[in-house]
């Protein structure tokens, strides 16, 4: 570097500058003593600027905050945002999931006290329009497939059974645990507030 | 890096993007004092600067829709804060000149405490006799502590701006100031 910082000085007092620029200019202060007098006189003035004193406070932050929730105006949010929709589906998480683990379990569980009692199968499947008579009751994916025509569910049994309610609580506990985090961020804030 | 929110919950900032006067409410706490000392530091008087504060946070709430959430929220405000001094300044006070300002440097009355209230009071208009743009440079560097990038991100300029406005107005303070560097 043969001439001198120049309007670099500050970029490099600010530590602003890449690591390759910082070492060439660090190489040519320390050589110069032009340059080493610009940088002490910068760092004198940042420091100078610096000891300011402090700010003469006309209201405390909470009067503040009142002085300024007196004066807001009701904001309708935008309706339909991509994040407002986002918002919206996450907060349906739960709801889905435990509609879900319900739904499968009732049909487990009546299914099978149907097939106990004689008759009863028939019975609860000729009632419901759109059922074929055959299908097991107590299977919850050929009540789905056969009651909304989709037909690209695997087979249901014990094991997929299992693994489909461990799915779903797992969903719903790290659900859980996410939410509780953000609410105990919230109220810290609001305590640090 | 000033594009996320690290500082503050993002769940306050939301809530108050759906219209929880509440959560805004402690927004406002949380940025009171980084937000008054940007605006007394521009304008330099505590009335001015509490009007201005006020008058930010009233323009943060009805904008607030318009807040993108993968961007710094302080450096949002702080944005609004410094235009919202800048109106109220061409406003209310008349332009001070830097070449008006006579220094009072190297003066010895044998109190000290005296002279640093006398030395500060002095860079205080210093500071304030500088242009605007300027102006708000060196106070979000000097006073908040942002990075060049945060400052470009706060007033929507580049970098290569930043550093020619902090080099400008360094230069124009050091030799405002050039008795008491010497001094020091």
């Amino acid at each position: 570097m043969s001439d001198h910082i120049g309007s670099l000085l500050d970029a490099y007092l600010d530590h602003e500058l890449s690591p390759v620029r910082m070492r060439a200019i660090e190489d040519h202060v320390a050589d110069c003593e032009f340059c080493q007098k610009e940088i002490e006189q910068r760092r004198k003035l940042i420091v100078l600027l610096k000891d300011a004193p402090p700010v003469p406070a006309v209201h405390s932050k909470d009067q503040f905050a009142a002085i300024i929730q007196s004066q807001l105006m009701p904001r309708p949010a935008k309706p339909w945002t991509y994040q407002g929709v986002l918002r919206l589906g996450w907060q349906a998480v739960p709801v889905a999931l435990l509609f879900t683990i319900i739904f499968i379990q009732t049909v487990f569980w009546l299914g099978n006290a149907m097939l106990i009692i004689p008759g009863g199968s028939d019975m609860l499947l000729g009632s419901i329009p759109g059922l074929p008579i055959e299908i097991n009751l107590s299977d919850p994916i050929q009540i789905v497939v056969n009651l909304f025509r989709i037909y690209y569910f695997p087979a249901w049994d014990w094991l997929t059974g299992i693994i489909a309610t461990l799915i779903i609580s797992i969903t719903y506990i790290a659900w859980m645990i996410i939410w509780w985090g953000q609410q105990q961020s919230t109220n810290n804030h609001r305590m640090a507030l | 890096m000033g594009s996320s929110n690290t500082d503050v919950s993002t769940d306050l900032i939301v809530k108050a993007q759906q219209g929880d006067q509440e959560a805004f409410g402690d927004l406002v706490r949380y940025f009171h004092d980084r937000v008054i000392n940007v605006v007394y530091r521009m304008c330099g008087d505590r009335y001015l600067a509490e009007e201005a504060a006020q008058i930010a946070f009233i323009k943060a709430w009805q904008h607030l829709s318009d807040f993108r959430l993968q961007t710094s929220f302080r450096n949002w405000l702080y944005r609004i804060a410094i235009n919202t001094a800048t109106d109220i300044i061409r406003k209310e006070k008349p332009d001070e000149n830097l070449d008006d300002i006579q220094l009072i440097s190297n003066q010895e009355n044998g109190d000290t405490h005296v002279e640093n209230e006398e030395r500060r009071q002095q860079i205080r208009k210093v500071v304030l006799a500088l242009p605007d743009a300027s102006r708000a440079v060196i106070v979000l560097r000097e006073y908040e502590g942002l990075s060049y990038r945060e400052i470009a991100e706060t007033l929507d300029i580049s970098m290569g701006t930043v550093m020619s406005r902090l080099n400008y107005a360094r230069n124009r303070l050091a030799e405002m100031l050039s008795g008491y560097l010497e001094e020091t």
